[in-house]
């Protein structure tokens, strides 16, 4: 090329730059006053909600609401951590109405540091079942929509006869398991703290902490996403998996040779909770938003696999909703982990288990 | 470097020019990076109510865990080893299209541009695919459980990293050594040394610039990577410093202060990395841009050893995590594999079916890209040539600036703007600019900007200070030299420079899931919500489209390219008279004045 090409392209290229950045500009305009007004005088404005996310179905849930409302919704969808990190980050200037996620100790932590709306109940709220009740926080800072084991043992029944299929938790024990089972990391994988913490809860700290480490003994593989340890089930790299349920029940529908086992001392509830800034810009099309969710319209949206992926295998908690048929549905032990407690130790356990099992 | 102050380059003067390029560093960069290490010593800095306090506890929490000095020297290994193996592809590959002409070295350039496309989960998962046990070699060979166990260790993860970062190199040896001045070739031959001697001993030295800036952007990836390692080892192997930033988000409430910290380090060890880069270039004169027409090309025996082998690497390192991608978009059901009847095209239908919601996704990214790119490549430019020839104490600040942004995560990143960009003191000025695409636009913008003035920077440290010097003597003005004499010659860097950024923005994940305006999501974080949602198959074949459009927008630009040279040509009426002023920059790389 020679002077005249460059000549030209660096015209075209200009050109392009001063078209791009006054449409761009143009169109951004008119989003910083929106933004800025969201922040400052949200109340003048036309009814919109912001809704951060890491739901699976949560864009059909934001379309249902909008066509039934005609509520403008703007959704901030990622997965929990990142989620977590972003709410921390602008908490000094927050622009969320609505967040919703897995994970209520998660969800305690930012209650702890003042960052909820409390005290109130939405007109439903009796319709919670029982463990539903069970999972509500004293201060009414956030309800739970839905709830998941925090793990159950995943086995591959095309490689593991059945009359070796564990029943408990310390049949992982087990030599049949001896290099052949996985769970993922909790400092990474969200679902994995309140199965670790439970485990801690239910046998007691010493216990559950000699447990992981027996497990670590026998050769347990410790991964970082429920994708992967499924693949490592379905590839025969490990026998058994224990990671949250519901993804368990998303590779079964799928098709793939799964048998969930739930251990009979019990599973730890994971639940999806929402809740509502205490600073929120539109705090009352917030209000509405979390009604709409535990409604049975607004449960039925959820609970469609077309909308949420392996997120809309849930165990229902709202009385006369029914879950997927492919999870089961009865004789599952359930077992609350507190939040508050499990909040005020998640910092120790991951520390411990990043120290004792990780390296 | 140290050779522009030897020349006595200061009396090319600081000029306004400078005074706003390194103002507009610092607003971009430096005040988001600020933003974030503030915390510190300042922990309550964002809190609902602002504290000054100062404090000094998550420095003595992070200097006092073993586990992070741990870290770092692992991570250092790690960098240093995966530079070196990308260093060495790189250099071979450059070589090698060298010695083609026509169509080869098109094809070998843009197999290299493909597998740059390719986004990092791509090649992570792609390779696990391909290697694991009942993976899809071991479904092809019927391998035995256990056959790859060497491969799932730090050795993999670094042959990986040789496989992917290698474009970095690629791309800046490539315009080091069409510069590479015949003369010194010749006069090596003809003292008696032979093809080896004179390549090692002199063609080698003095591609140092463009080694040093494609190796210097591997390292700090390779440095800063999670998601390789953490893909294909076992946690229980190693201990990394991205990972130990990883936990330190994780915790609840998120320990940003540790973050902080564990950043602030990537930037120490950054640092170190250039005042090494420094250290080495003292004392030695790397300008190799002739002044004056010379069309002997000194590569023109063409090596066959070194094609196949450039090929077979070129093949490896894209078909591999290509192919086990689109294979397994195809798949019916993961566990059955490479079986009959497991194929189908649902995944594509379903993924073509995201309807409006993912064509605006995509419209929005392909906008964010081409503004950023274009901007990304001309500040790169301009930047790049304040920095090199016109050295100063803030000039070397930038200098490492700009390299640790590479290297710190690419989500501690994005969180630094968003303190930056929505603190309370910016309320009154009506400033927030967190939650617009603006604050989208300027992470993009300090995220790849570093890339470009790297790149840059070696493409200038071989350009001779005389071409300025003439200039200038004849009264040409900053501009003036920029657009007629630094521009020509590094023109296939800057537009390197265009694609790299284009395309790393449309599969970029840490920024955009952070900082999207809400309800305008990008294509990255759309992709991203269907892998978490639903299952591999699905994502990939929505990454595989996404490829697609970036493979025709580069051809379209490569078209675009080749329209424009021609044309030029044909309106050149008087060339003589043309290069008898300004120096020409013809097809094989000389220069002509």
């Amino acid at each position: 090329m020679n002077r005249y090409s460059y000549k030209k392209l660096s015209i075209v290229l200009m050109s392009i730059a001063v078209l791009g950045s006054v449409l761009t500009g143009c169109g951004t305009s008119s989003k910083v006053s929106a933004g800025t007004s969201l922040t400052n005088t949200a109340s003048a404005s036309p009814k919109q909600l912001v809704f951060y996310s890491a739901q699976g179905y949560d864009d059909a849930m934001a379309k249902a609401f909008q066509a039934k409302t005609g509520i403008k919704v703007q959704l901030v969808d990622m997965s929990t951590g990142p989620l977590a990190a972003k709410i921390e980050a602008e908490k000094s200037n927050s622009h969320w109405d609505v967040a919703w996620f897995d994970g209520d100790a998660t969800m305690q932590a930012l209650d702890n540091e003042g960052l909820l709306m409390q005290g109130w109940a939405p007109k439903d709220a009796s319709n919670l079942t029982q463990l539903g009740q069970s999972l509500v926080p004293a201060d009414k800072a956030y309800y739970p929509t839905g709830v998941t084991a925090a793990a159950a043992i995943g086995v591959n029944s095309k490689l593991l006869p059945r009359s070796e299929y564990p029943k408990d938790w310390n049949d992982l024990l087990k030599p049949t398991f001896k290099n052949a089972l996985a769970m993922n990391n909790p400092s990474v994988s969200g679902p994995t703290f309140p199965y670790v913490a439970g485990m801690l809860n239910l046998m007691g700290d010493t216990q559950g902490k000699q447990f992981f480490t027996s497990l670590k003994g026998n050769g347990m593989k410790v991964g970082e996403t429920n994708d992967v340890e499924i693949k490592s089930l379905l590839n025969g790299q490990v026998k058994a998996v224990t990671i949250q349920d519901s993804a368990l029940v998303a590779a079964k529908a799928d098709g793939n040779p799964i048998d969930i086992i739930y251990p009979s001392s019990g599973v730890f509830t994971l639940p999806g909770v929402i809740a509502i800034n205490k600073k929120a810009p539109n705090a009352q099309t917030a209000k509405q938003f979390v009604e709409f969710v535990l409604s049975p319209e607004g449960q039925k949206v959820m609970l469609d696999p077309k909308n949420g992926g392996g997120d809309s295998y849930f165990n229902p908690i709202i009385n006369g909703v029914e879950g997927s048929s492919l999870r089961q549905s009865d004789g599952i032990n359930w077992l609350k982990v507190d939040p508050v407690k499990s909040a005020q130790n998640e910092n120790d356990i991951k520390k411990w288990f990043n120290d004792a099992i990780i390296h | 470097m140290q050779l522009f102050t030897k020349l006595k380059f200061k009396k090319l003067g600081t000029s306004l020019y400078d005074i706003l390029g390194v103002a507009f560093l610092a607003l971009l960069i430096g005040y988001p990076i600020l933003a974030l290490l503030l915390q510190i010593v300042f922990p309550n800095l964002y809190s609902v109510h602002m504290s000054l306090a100062p404090s000094l506890a998550s420095l003595k929490e992070v200097f006092t865990d073993k586990e992070n000095l741990n870290a770092v020297l692992n991570s250092i290994f790690i960098g240093a080893a995966g530079t070196l193996a990308a260093s060495i592809i790189g250099t071979l590959i450059a070589f090698a299209a060298e010695e083609q002409s026509g169509f080869m070295r098109s094809f070998i350039d843009a197999l290299v541009w493909l597998i740059f496309f390719l986004p990092s989960y791509i090649v992570a998962e792609g390779w696990v695919m391909f290697m694991q046990d009942g993976g899809i070699l071991a479904q092809l060979l019927k391998l035995s459980n256990g056959w790859s166990s060497w491969f799932f260790s730090r050795w993999g993860v670094i042959l990986i990293m040789g496989f992917s970062y290698f474009p970095y190199v690629y791309f800046s040896m490539q315009q080091g050594i069409r510069n590479v001045n015949s003369d010194l070739i010749k006069a090596g031959r003809l003292a008696g040394g032979s093809r080896v001697q004179v390549f090692r001993k002199i063609v080698l030295p003095l591609l140092t610039p463009s080694l040093l800036a494609g190796a210097s952007i591997a390292f700090a990836e390779a440095f800063g990577d999670f998601g390789l390692p953490a893909a294909l080892m076992d946690q229980t192997q190693l201990s990394l410093l991205p990972y130990q930033i990883y936990v330190s988000l994780g915790q609840s409430p998120v320990n940003y202060p540790a973050a902080a910290c564990l950043s602030f380090l990537v930037i120490i060890i950054s640092a170190g990395a250039i005042l090494l880069q420094f250290f080495w270039m003292r004392r030695k004169d790397y300008s190799t841009v002739l002044a004056r027409k010379d069309s002997v090309n000194f590569v023109k025996r063409k090596n066959l050893l070194l094609t196949t082998g450039s090929f077979f690497i070129l093949s490896i390192s894209l078909l591999v995590p290509l192919g086990s991608t689109v294979i397994a978009s195809l798949w019916k059901v993961w566990a059955n594999g490479l079986s009959f009847g497991n194929w189908t095209f649902e995944n594509y239908s379903k993924a073509l079916k995201i309807g409006s919601a993912g064509v605006n996704a995509l419209g929005s990214s392909l906008e964010y890209a081409l503004v950023v790119a274009v901007l990304t490549m001309i500040l790169g430019v301009i930047l790049a040539y304040q920095m090199s020839f016109k050295k100063s104490a803030v000039t070397s600040f930038l200098n490492i600036l700009t390299m640790s942004v590479i290297a710190v995560p690419g989500i501690v990143l994005a969180a630094a703007f968003v303190f930056a960009w929505n603190g309370v003191w910016l309320i009154p000025l009506n400033l927030v600019l967190y939650g617009t695409p603006i604050c989208l636009g300027l992470a993009f913008m300090a995220t790849y900007l570093p890339y470009s003035i790297r790149l840059q920077l070696g493409a200038m440290g071989q350009l001779p200070l005389n071409l300025i010097k003439a200039a200038r003597v004849q009264g040409a003005g900053e501009i003036v030299v920029l657009r007629k004499i630094i521009l020509p010659l590094v023109a296939g860097t800057a537009i390197s420079t265009f694609f790299m950024t284009f395309t790393k923005i449309i599969f970029e994940l840490p920024a955009s899931m952070l900082l999207y305006p809400p309800g305008n999501p990008t294509f990255s974080v759309t992709i991203q919500h269907y892998f978490s949602e639903s299952h591999w198959s699905k994502g990939s074949a929505l990454s595989v489209i996404g490829l697609v459009i970036l493979l025709a927008a580069y051809s379209l630009g490569r078209y675009l390219m080749e329209h424009f040279s021609k044309k030029g040509k044909g309106l050149e009426e008087n060339p003589e008279l043309e290069s008898a002023q300004d120096p020409v920059l013809l097809s094989n790389g000389e220069v002509i004045l």
